[in-house]
């Protein structure tokens, strides 16, 4: 799904600030962050550790409450949790007294959707991450690639406006974290959600991303947008990771951002 | 540990009974010791069989037995049904927490027989000021223990479920519930001990019956025998009680202890 015209703007954030304490002793989490993103983005944000990009997503999802600035989601604040953002966490969060098939149904069900098409949207998602076969087990059953996959399965069946991802594959090991990213690019093309997708890894924020955000710590804020020109190659990206990854194209935008994510360390954090 | 583990680790468990069942035997035979320090084993079977043929006090063994278990069933139960809702609400809401707490923290290591007598004269000699000095038990370990249960919900877990939109009823019944029930689970077993520790003490003012009772009044006349036999047949039910426990917990809540 390229992006032939301008598309609508989906999330705005206005000079977002989260402040810890007051006083001499405050630590400013994230300062005056301003972002757009519009619809069908798969936009990443980079960042040493402590630069605040948990607490970007975290703002955003709900969780927590600016101290000051505004997010718009279609143009109305944000004020609370809500199912038009869904979140998916590195951490397995799926709930282990139900089956993958009822963690799936979960959000639906919740909001009454009738019986029949709840299992139509959990089946089809389900098949679309690959786990159909793995349905009936708990989530203890599955290996970690499973689980995340499952998770995903979970918030892209909620049908949110925007899905929020925070480090989804950190705890898994190096290939099964090759694949999912591939998954992701290609579950991303294929529901053309728009998704925000926090990572500390610039290599896979750049393989999966229309655009990547640079973020620096201390106070914590964003620095950059670098866009990534190849992501329109869908077919190359999701049946030729390793062409992509060894390609001038994605090194030219790799070293940009890592150049970017570099020097705003100063040198301090090697 | 290797699967075939389980039974030989079993088999260490009967083989270390029958052991001590023989040393015990081995003692009262052969150790000099006199019958009413410690009386035989088979003495202490002799007494079941009397205890249940002939009665003791106008009551068969387990008549007794059933009266106790009645007691302790009745306060267990009002420990569970009021100490879960109160547990809970305490652990959800800091308000509810802060007025309840101190009421909790003050009750749990007051000694039963300590306020005995404040429930005897208020509640008076009947079923009525046992029932009640058991369920005081064991009410505030299982208010503390489902505190503790609703502050462990993972915050994620909730994240997660207020991100896929569901509503604070929602989110009380689909995670923070089924989050709990593996330390409700556990906090019943404790609950049930307690009650059991506290049997002898409920049983001390105006029993006629019970298994409290017949260790009382057997240890008024120095049968030592029944004393035994009683306190076995309290420590063989609790422990069957709490293997029971156990065995439930597996099938309802199979998720305890996994991710």
């Amino acid at each position: 799904m390229p992006f032939p015209q301008p598309r609508k703007v989906l999330l705005d954030l206005r000079d977002v600030s989260v402040t810890y304490g007051s006083g001499p002793r405050a630590l400013v989490a994230l300062d005056r962050a301003c972002l757009k993103v519009s619809v069908g983005e798969f936009v990443s944000v980079v960042g040493p550790s402590g630069c605040g990009k948990s607490t970007l997503m975290h703002v955003i999802a709900g969780f927590l409450k600016p101290t000051s600035g505004t997010i718009l989601l279609n143009g109305v604040p944000v004020k609370e949790p809500g199912a038009d953002r869904t979140v998916m966490l590195q951490e397995p969060t799926l709930f282990p007294w139900l089956s993958v098939y009822q963690n799936v149904e979960l959000g639906p069900r919740s909001r009454g959707v009738p019986r029949e098409q709840r299992r139509r949207t959990v089946q089809h998602y389900l098949d679309l991450v690959g786990l159909s076969d793995a349905q009936h087990r708990k989530p203890y059953e599955l290996s970690g690639g499973m689980q995340q996959r499952a998770s995903l399965a979970r918030a892209l069946a909620n049908d949110a406006d925007m899905l929020l991802v925070d480090e989804p594959f950190g705890a898994l090991d190096a290939l099964t974290r090759e694949r999912m990213q591939r998954e992701i690019v290609r579950i991303w093309h294929e529901t053309g959600k728009t998704i925000l997708f926090i990572t500390h890894d610039v290599e896979e924020a750049v393989f999966c991303s229309t655009s990547v955000v640079v973020m620096e710590a201390n106070p914590g804020r964003i620095v950059d947008q670098v866009a990534v020109p190849f992501s329109l190659r869908y077919a190359e990206r999701i049946q030729n990771s390793r062409g992509i990854k060894s390609s001038p194209d994605y090194i030219a935008v790799r070293e940009q951002v890592l150049a970017r994510v570099m020097k705003d360390e100063g040198g301090e954090a090697w | 540990m290797s699967q075939t583990g389980r039974p030989t680790n079993a088999l260490l468990s009967v083989a270390s009974v029958v052991v001590a069942l023989a040393g015990w035997a081995a003692a009262s035979r052969f150790g000099g010791v006199s019958p009413t320090f410690l009386p035989s084993p088979a003495k202490v079977f002799a007494a079941f069989v009397d205890a249940q043929v002939g009665g003791y006090r106008g009551y068969t063994l387990m008549a007794h037995v059933g009266f106790s278990l009645y007691r302790i069933g009745a306060g267990f139960l009002m420990a569970v049904v009021l100490g879960v809702p109160v547990g809970l609400a305490m652990g959800r809401y800091r308000t509810i927490h802060a007025i309840i707490d101190p009421f909790v923290e003050f009750f749990r290591p007051l000694p039963p027989l300590g306020y005995y007598m404040l429930l005897v004269l208020w509640l008076g000699i009947g079923e009525a000021s046992k029932i009640v000095l058991l369920f005081l038990s064991g009410f505030p370990v299982m208010v503390v223990s489902a505190a503790a249960a609703v502050r462990n919900v993972r915050e994620n877990h909730l994240r997660v479920a207020r991100s896929l939109g569901l509503s604070g009823h929602q989110v009380f019944w689909s995670v923070i519930i089924p989050s709990t029930l593996p330390s409700l689970f556990t906090a019943a077993r404790l609950t049930i001990g307690v009650t059991f520790g506290s049997l002898v003490a409920a049983e001390i003012v105006a029993a006629t019956r019970g298994l409290g009772f017949v260790i009382l009044n057997s240890s008024q006349y120095l049968r030592t025998d029944y004393v035994f036999m009683g306190i076995i047949i309290i420590g063989v039910i609790a422990m069957v009680l709490d293997r029971l426990a156990a065995a439930l917990e597996r099938v309802i809540v199979p998720w305890a202890g996994k991710a």
